[in-house]
């Protein structure tokens, strides 16, 4: 079972994004998703959250299930076993990932734009829109708009992650 | 007998891991138990810390059979060969994590600490993080976070396994101090014949998933399987 769950978190990367989300038009059709910006969200979820899952899958190893075989020993029950010692021991690799997830649906492109089939605009596909149309202007404004959550959040994760794991 | 495990089978993959396991230990005593890697010895702790779920067999502990029991109402701790100190914790918040579990309120629970922070000598250390410790250290601090919450057993598994000798030998002495200080029953794994031999009231072999309890030290001396006169042999050898 875990080895299938796995393998298919794999899938969305085999593809292309546009090939994927073509394989998902049909889907996204047949229940109503298609050109809604919950389509979108559900389309970018399928890319983000397999990616969230390798992220993790080393860290769900032999250790952590001591850990939880530790907690219980010395009397604690699964809940705080995983209040008080997985969640607080996976706190920095959840804002990495948070941060590495955010990255991969700001700048989708290809799913987005199939999905979305031009009725939902993100920033990255205005992006494409303005250069297409030589909009050299708007273009430049929504690339600064397009570059700065991503500066804030390397800011933050170098503040106050990566100099503690050092 | 304060600890009777009773006839207790368990298979993994349809090979026998467990087989027929018989043993008594009285309260207060230390059982080691000796075998090479793979011989089901921590199969068997994990089964006794109801970590494990045994395919047949019964334990009691302290009279009362723990079967059906969780291995968080069980009261007994099980030690890896790895401290698996939690690393979001300073040294006073490992040891005092099976307290606060319990509620225990917060003055109780400084002064316990503090004591059994006097008793593992690891005063002026309480406010350092786990990896500014060493591995000596940090075995004693995983010992005085099981010890405080007074488990009714034990469980050692290979608990100096990846320590340096001195630092083994400094713990050996540690440990044997403390479980007479809190009275500690225990059953103490290792493949270590000398450890065996220094940590355990009574001796145990187990050998391809069957435990063997010696009457005396003297009969676990005498018995070929053990290798201790093979040793006695090599360091007689050695002087000749």
């Amino acid at each position: 079972m875990k080895r299938t769950i796995t393998l298919l978190t794999y899938f969305p990367y085999i593809l292309a994004p546009v090939v994927f989300a073509a394989c998902l038009s049909y889907f996204f059709l047949k229940l109503g998703l298609f050109g809604k910006p919950v389509g979108v969200f559900v389309a970018q979820f399928m890319v983000a959250f397999p990616y969230a899952l390798i992220f993790f899958s080393s860290f769900w190893g032999e250790k952590t299930k001591s850990y939880e075989e530790l907690v219980a020993t010395l009397g604690g029950n699964q809940w705080q076993a995983f209040r008080k010692v997985l969640l607080p021991i996976a706190k920095n690799m959840l804002v990495i990932c948070f941060f590495q997830t955010f990255l991969i649906s700001w700048f989708e492109y290809g799913l987005t734009s199939i999905i979305g089939v031009g009725k939902v605009q993100t920033l990255t596909i205005k992006v494409f829109l303005f250069i297409k149309e030589s909009n050299f202007y708007y273009g430049a404004l929504s690339c600064r708009l397009l570059i700065l959550p991503p500066v804030l959040l390397l800011y933050i994760n170098k503040r106050y992650v990566f100099n503690k794991l050092i | 007998m304060f600890l009777e495990v009773q006839h207790i089978v368990k298979s993994f993959h349809k090979e026998e891991v467990v087989k027929d396991l018989n043993f008594t230990l009285a309260a207060h005593q230390t059982l080691s138990i000796l075998g090479q890697s793979g011989c089901g010895k921590t199969t068997m702790l994990k089964i006794i810390g109801g970590l494990v779920r045994p395919d047949g067999g019964h334990i009691y502990l302290n009279g009362n059979l723990i079967d059906d029991v969780t291995p968080e109402k069980r009261s007994i701790v099980y030690l890896y060969q790895e401290d698996l100190l939690f690393p979001h914790l300073n040294v006073f918040e490992n040891i005092a994590f099976g307290l606060k579990i319990k509620k225990i309120n917060a003055s109780e629970i400084t002064d316990r600490v503090h004591l059994m922070i006097t008793s593992l000598e690891l005063q002026g250390q309480e406010k350092k993080m786990p990896h500014q410790l060493s591995g000596g250290q940090r075995q004693r601090v995983s010992f005085g976070r099981a010890i405080i919450t007074n488990p009714a057993l034990l469980l050692l598994d290979e608990p100096f396994g990846s320590l340096d000798t001195g630092t083994r030998a400094r713990m050996q002495d540690l440990f044997k101090r403390i479980a007479s200080e809190f009275r500690i029953t225990s059953l103490f794994v290792t493949h270590d014949l000398k450890e065996a031999i220094l940590m355990g009231d009574h001796i145990g072999y187990m050998q391809s998933g069957k435990l063997k309890v010696y009457e005396s030290k003297e009969s676990f001396i005498q018995d070929d399987h053990t290798g201790v006169q093979k040793e006695i042999d090599f360091w007689k050898g050695l002087t000749k």
